[in-house]
């Protein structure tokens, strides 16, 4: 669930009780420390020591067997020189851009869809919403099995509906294989953006829309011109996290394409596994991880300025 | 969250035509979703001869349990695999729990020098997703002995889940009256008891965490994919993999639905029975 | 004084909580071989393919034995190598280890592999070992790996297809004009039939079974000396025609479309059912052929070159080896098993022995067909590097693209080439 609180972590933690304003002793201080140590410890060893050391690894030549060696930036030379990074970073880039748009937009039709309280509302909502409780990796297993051009039902009900004349073999073509896991992807979290928005349309006051309505608004202006932004907070926690969750993709690439047709869905997060663990470069797939951080932080950071930004104004 | 919201005037004088137009969309809406989850479970009752069969059907002719009693037979001991899963979900919810419980206090009731700057250091690890780490991960792991380990997944999951699990838990505590600590203090109550009196006050914070943690838990595929070796100690996301390659040969459709069907079940059903705290998490998360 | 009880209530809190993390770290379980009122307990895994015979294989020693038990795990094909690599690098994982030949020089240099140099050398029967087998497992002089079972591609048809197309059924296609010319005529067939098969999406497949036609025409993809290896796919005639030989017959719809993505799960089937006439294949559909599809009235052939005038094979296969912390007597005794009963069982099941010596004796004479793989083995080509599998085993790595860039792509043969040679090279030289 990364990327859960980049919407806001700032507001809630400025509420302080009351304990603030009473004199804290040095004993306070060590009770609080004490506290923290054990979390503080794991996080330093399996967070802060991998970071530090990905580093080192990133200007070693550091291989999954064997002896490993200083290497000074060859690594990070060879990056901006290898096709197969660019590929896969593009690729990401591409498939969040996709993914994005198509489920804020889904996600928003399903909030207005369900977002009063109606008989039977909270089957619906449950419905869209339980494919995020499960697992991508048994989603995309589950999706493997219906789509097998030749054993899976999915197939036999496009032809019974007389879409296609025969089932289709998903994984044939680079454009097909990238449908079916931008569909996969959207069932399995579109659920969340719905709940997400749906949060944020309820934190528009009734009365900002009555009075809208009475200067004549139709319901599309209201929702595109005075709800949407009024909701900006939610809009921007449902974009951030989704294209984290994009950029971050794996189980589903791995599992229903294998990288395929052609080398056609290989994802940063693939080809970082595959250079560490199926070539045996952790140092160069470190070096990759680094860079490709640095993209995945300029655009997580550039979703809280535009926020931030628009809250100023 | 939706219990105070009803809906609008305009809307509910738009009449009865508006509400089956509604009706008819939401169904539809459901069992869109709904049918991928539903097609598996009856294809998990299929045989191997109907799994296999050109065209498919859509609901087996001659129901059967084969698949699941199969589903241990198969070199992949999927239920091997089902307590694998259990061990480290209920590891990593109690040692999330646990952790994030005494840091969110911590944190919350006893300021010390560079707390915030700790606090901030620990929301960090949101930033910097496990997947962008694997490497060096990998090597901190294997230095500790912790790779090919079910324990080293309970502690790369607890370490990824720590971050929301004590902003969520702090934000419990930052919602008690300062009058209910002092009170608890002035008592000379210990730490344990203090925590125990203010435990129901932060029950939703508790189980939000550990519901968000249970769900990273169960469903975690990458990393258990590189960390573990051993098949006797794969988790059942990674077990799956195994039910899809086995023999070189045709795959058995029908044991690796009921395979899907077990790994996907109690997220279905703890979701369902805690639903409202995960929305809960989610507002939090949202800061909203 | 409400301050001490609190205290070391937290005290006791916060020690309970490191505690509990260094014994979760701790608690790391052991794989490592085990004695157990006698018995040694010893640990082997396999590549998945192996489901066919090891697990039988596995059964008899320990039927056979009472002082040591083998416990065998089938590893996914697609994970062995990653598998593999973790289990060796934190020297976690079996005692025994199967390894793909082809795949085996990534592991024999790593320190996690025992040296069995003067197990081997005792071995009366050691010139009977299959020489890929043994060159694979070899570092110099130095011996780390010993055969356990073979596998070699040869060039099946379907006798009923060609009788049907009105080709002489007996006649084995003899070169490349044979090949496409048979595969027009049953393609011709109608009904879903289609004249060739290969499965494009699965590189170590393809590997398997488009090299040979390059060995056959005297070229090579890799130029191994001594501990470092060459890849020589651009400029590479003979791979050049093998790749535009496949791409005409795909072009020409003589293969069936899924051919493009099988990955591997579906190699045989359609030789199976009986919708194509033709594929390259190893022994493992021989013996599927025999027991589960007697309609089947089939011929293999060695892969010929494009004139007709060489042949070659991919000799596959596994070896096997102890890893460093195994118990070495046990371990020997297993490998001794396995290289000498082992061996005969295999060849009295009709599976190909990695000993010449028993093929002749037992295997030959079972089926007159027995003798084209027997042939195969003992003039097999595996390439050797220790990246191999990285270049021509992954699915993602620069052969694998070169099949699908060459033989189903927009890209031209010679471009294909000459971007996998670049990506071979940047895989090789690191």
């Amino acid at each position: 669930m990364s990327g859960l609180l980049t919407g806001g972590v700032a507001p809630s933690i400025r509420r302080r009780p009351a304990a603030t304003s009473r004199r804290r002793s040095a004993r306070d201080r060590r009770t609080g420390l004490l506290l923290v140590v054990p979390a503080l410890a794991l996080v330093a060893v399996v967070f802060v020591a991998p970071l530090a050391l990905s580093v080192v690894m990133s200007l070693s030549d550091w291989p999954l067997l064997g002896e490993r060696t200083f290497v000074g930036f060859d690594n990070y030379t060879r990056l901006f020189a290898d096709p197969q990074a660019r590929q896969a970073i593009v690729f990401t880039l591409g498939f969040a851009a996709v993914v994005t748009p198509l489920t804020l937009v889904a996600g928003l039709v399903l909030a207005l869809l369900v977002q009063h309280r109606r008989r039977g509302i909270g089957l619906v909502r449950t419905a869209v919403f339980v494919p995020v409780a499960i697992g991508f990796a048994s989603a995309s297993y589950l999706f493997l099995a219906l789509t097998n051009s030749s054993t899976g039902v999915f197939g036999r009900l496009l032809t019974d509906l007389g879409i296609t004349e025969r089932p289709v073999d998903w994984l044939l073509r680079p454009r097909l294989a990238m449908l079916l896991v931008v569909l996969v992807t959207l069932w399995k979290t579109v659920g969340f953006a719905m709940i997400a928005l749906m949060n944020g349309l309820h934190s528009v006051g009734r009365d900002v829309e009555e009075a809208a309505r009475v200067d004549g608004a139709g319901a599309l202006r209201i929702l595109l011109q005075i709800k949407l932004p009024m909701m900006r907070d939610s809009v921007a926690f449902a974009a951030t996290f989704t294209a984290i969750g994009a950029f971050l993709a794996f189980d589903q690439f791995y599992i229903l394409t294998g990288g395929g047709p052609s080398n056609s869905t290989i994802t940063a997060v693939y080809r970082i596994y595959n250079t560490a663990f199926i070539q045996g470069q952790l140092g160069y797939a470190a070096a990759m991880s680094l860079v490709f951080l640095v993209f995945l932080l300029i655009v997580t950071g550039a979703q809280l300025a535009l926020l931030r930004r628009g809250r100023v104004t | 969250m939706s219990g105070v919201v009803s809906a609008p005037a305009g809307l509910r004088g738009a009449g009865r035509p508006g509400a089956w137009t509604w009706a008819l969309v939401a169904a539809m809406v459901a069992v869109l979703f709904a049918s991928p989850l539903i097609a598996v479970l009856l294809g998990s009752f299929k045989s191997p001869a109907e799994a296999a069969r050109t065209p498919p059907t859509y609901v087996p002719d001659e129901p059967s349990l084969r698949n699941y009693t199969a589903l241990q037979d198969s070199s992949a001991g999927v239920w091997t695999a089902i307590g694998n899963s259990a061990l480290v979900a209920a590891g990593s919810v109690v040692l999330t729990v646990v952790l994030a419980l005494l840091a969110a206090y911590g944190f919350e009731r006893y300021r010390f020098r560079g707390s915030e700057a700790v606090f901030v250091l620990m929301l960090a690890a949101i930033m910097v997703p496990f997947q962008i780490l694997v490497s060096p991960l990998y090597v901190v792991l294997n230095a500790l002995g912790l790779t090919n380990s079910l324990v080293g997944i309970v502690l790369v999951i607890t370490t990824f889940q720590l971050p929301f699990s004590v902003f969520v838990i702090r934000n419990s505590f930052a919602a008690i009256p300062g009058e209910l600590y002092e009170a608890a203090a002035v008592d000379g109550a210990g730490l344990w008891r203090t925590l125990r009196a203010l435990a129901p006050l932060l029950r939703a914070g508790l189980i939000t965490a550990a519901l968000f943690t249970f769900f990273a838990a169960w469903n975690e595929f990458f990393a258990a994919l590189i960390l573990l070796a051993d098949q006797d100690r794969f988790t059942l996301p990674v077990v799956l993999t195994t039910l899809i390659s086995g023999a070189r040969g045709s795959v058995d459709w029908g044991l690796l639905q009921s395979g899907v069907i077990v790994t996907v079940l109690p997220c279905v059903v703890i979701f369902i029975v805690l639903q409202k705290y995960y929305v809960s998490g989610m507002t939090a998360g949202a800061g909203k | 004084m409400y301050t001490r009880p609190q205290r070391r209530g937290l005290a006791s809190f916060a020690v309970a909580g490191v505690a509990a993390l260094l014994l979760a770290a701790c608690g790391g379980e052991s794989t490592d071989s085990g004695v157990d009122g006698g018995t040694v307990t010893l640990t082997m895994w396999a590549r998945s393919d192996d489901e066919g015979f090891l697990p039988d294989l596995v059964d008899e020693f320990n039927a056979a034995h009472d002082d040591i038990r083998v416990e065998l795990t089938l590893v996914p094909a697609a994970q062995v190598v990653q598998k593999y690599s973790t289990a060796a690098s934190s020297g976690s994982g079996p005692d025994i280890v199967a390894v793909e030949i082809g795949t085996l020089p990534q592991f024999t240099s790593t320190g996690w592999l025992q040296d069995i140099t003067d197990f081997v050398d005792g071995l009366d029967y050691k010139d009977t070992l299959s020489p890929a087998h043994l060159s694979q497992g070899s570092v110099d002089d130095r011996v780390y790996g010993v055969p356990l079972s073979a596998d070699v591609s040869v060039l099946y048809w379907n006798k009923t297809l060609f009788e049907e197309a009105g080709l002489d059924p007996e006649a084995a296609p003899a070169a490349w004009a044979d090949i496409r010319t048979a595969a027009e005529a049953v393609t011709a067939l109608g009904d879903g039939t289609s004249g060739y098969f290969f499965s494009g999406g699965c590189a170590g497949c393809m590997a398997f079974t488009m090299l040979p036609y390059v060995w056959a025409g005297g070229g090579d993809v890799l130029e191994t000396s001594g501990d470092s290896a060459v890849a020589t796919l651009d400029p590479n005639p003979e791979l050049a025609s093998a790749l535009e030989f496949l791409r005409g017959m795909v072009d020409d719809g003589l293969v069936p479309a899924t051919a493009q993505t099988e990955n591997g799960s579906d190699q045989f089937g359609p030789f199976f059912s009986q919708t194509v006439g033709m594929f390259v294949q190893g022994t493992y559909p021989f013996a599927q052929l025999k027991a589960n599809y007697p309609d089947v009235d089939f011929g293999i052939t060695p892969v010929p070159s494009e004139d007709g005038g060489a042949s070659a094979s991919f000799a596959g296969g596994d070896d096997v080896a102890l890893t460093a912390d195994a118990d070495t007597e046990a371990g020997l005794t297993v490998l001794a098993w396995l290289l000498d009963e082992g061996q005969q069982s295999l060849a009295d099941k009709g599976i190909l022995p990695v000993r010449s010596d028993i093929a002749t004796d037992s295997y030959v004479g079972q089926d007159p067909r027995h003798e084209v793989f027997v042939e195969a083995l003992a003039v097999g080509h595996t390439p050797k590097a220790a990246k191999v599998s990285s270049v021509f085993f992954d699915n993602n790595g620069p052969f694998g693209g070169l099949v699908q860039q060459a033989i189903f792509g927009d890209q031209a043969v010679d471009d294909a080439l000459a971007d996998a040679q670049a990506a071979a090279e940047a895989v090789l030289s690191q």
